[in-house]
């Protein structure tokens, strides 16, 4: 029942055609972020602002996020300045730190991730927002959750870990700021990634949930593309932690209106 | 052909220097010893100077059966590190550009340059 209500989701996604908007605004450092919009509902819809892996851009959710339309979010993809290209989709915000001589770590991106956060509540969002992050962006959103708690109402992390030694960060980086959690989050990743992540899963201290695959699955946010083997059981996990944002929009009942 | 391997402690780059005929099967007998060296850990950033090499006859499918040592050795290798490839010739660049291409959907960042300093730098902006 559940595989067939995803399958009817996914098939809804492919015939709705959302069509995505390209748009622009600047980071704190005022480099121009390139990302795309997926509005397929009112604006007090729940929000999902989706941040790339490692070399990526925002084509990464050129087929996750209509299917997040159907389930009922809007949505925001966003071009970190580190990475590159995927699906055809070259990282416009990277290319642009590049021209500008900007440094372009991972941590470099961390300013990005929170100018799109603001951005969205500023402007597209009335309803709670989630951050999704897939692998460096997944830690990074783990980050800004116990860093920022005001500033979202659930975080996606397709993929952490603690991978910011090499740039001169503590070990435990990420999981000192993931104790101060307080709102639900849920991880997932390939099967062998487990050790990476479960450090700070353990710390978290808010509600969790994670997801592995039985078999392999894959690093980041591609496991929901329909390239890897195991995406329906992702997207059944996924959803079960994403429903309970969507909420049901009644309509007024008669008589309700102008009452005081 | 000879290619040498030296880490710098604690944290990195792996800095691997090549020179003479280099083919497929040597690029994976250098990754091989860098997994094995006890001061290697995973996630390590690397610099491949290949600016003496001598690489003509390298084929599509040595390319490929790099990456997919990567690909296999991933848990070993780790994920979000950065791989600089330094090139003086042109038909080095056009190689190391194919293994970027294959390589592509591997967590890693991966750049090209001819400039060596420029490599140190975008591997480790902070000391530059």
């Amino acid at each position: 029942m559940k595989f067939l209500s995803l399958t009817m989701i996914i098939t809804l996604a492919c015939l709705t055609a959302y069509a995505s908007e390209n748009i622009t605004f600047f980071s704190d450092d005022s480099l121009l972020i390139t990302a795309d919009s997926y509005i397929a509902h009112e604006d007090s819809a729940p929000f999902i602002i989706l941040f790339h892996q490692a070399g990526f851009s925002r084509g990464e959710y050129k087929e996750i996020a209509p299917k997040l339309n159907a389930l009922g979010f809007n949505a925001l993809a966003i071009d970190q300045r580190s990475g590159k290209e995927v699906n055809g989709v070259i990282n416009q915000t990277a290319s642009r730190a590049v021209e500008k001589n900007l440094r372009d770590t991972y941590l470099d991106a961390l300013p990005d991730l929170l100018a799109s956060i603001r951005y969205v509540r500023d402007n597209m969002a009335t309803g709670k927002v989630i951050l999704w992050g897939s692998s460096y962006s997944a830690a990074l959103v783990l980050k800004i959750g116990g860093d920022y708690p005001d500033l979202m109402d659930g975080i996606v992390a397709f993929s952490p870990g603690e991978y910011f030694e090499r740039l001169g960060e503590n070990p435990d980086f990420i999981s000192v700021s993931a104790r101060k959690i307080e709102v639900p989050v849920f991880i997932s990743s390939a099967s062998d990634e487990k050790d990476r992540w479960w450090p700070i899963y353990q710390v978290i201290p808010a509600q969790k949930s994670y997801f592995l695959p039985e078999m392999n699955g894959i690093h980041g946010s591609r496991a929901l593309w329909s390239s890897t083997p195991e995406h329906l059981d992702y997207w059944n996990a996924l959803k079960d932690f994403l429903n309970p944002f969507v909420i049901i929009q009644k309509p007024n009942p008669p008589g309700n209106l102008n009452m005081r | 052909m000879t290619i040498d391997c030296t880490i710098k402690k604690p944290s990195g780059p792996v800095i691997i220097t090549a020179s003479g005929p280099v083919n497929g099967k040597d690029i994976i007998e250098a990754l091989i010893k860098m997994l094995q060296d006890p001061d290697f850990k995973e996630g390590m950033d690397a610099l491949w100077d290949f600016r003496t090499v001598h690489s003509g006859n390298s084929e599509t499918a040595e390319i490929r059966e790099i990456v997919s040592f990567v690909r296999a050795n991933q848990k070993k290798r780790g994920i979000n590190y950065r791989v600089a490839l330094v090139v003086s010739r042109d038909i080095d660049f056009g190689l190391a550009r194919m293994f970027e291409a294959y390589s592509h959907e591997l967590p890693f960042d991966i750049q090209i340059f001819k400039d060596f300093n420029d490599a140190q730098k975008w591997l480790n902006p902070s000391n530059h």
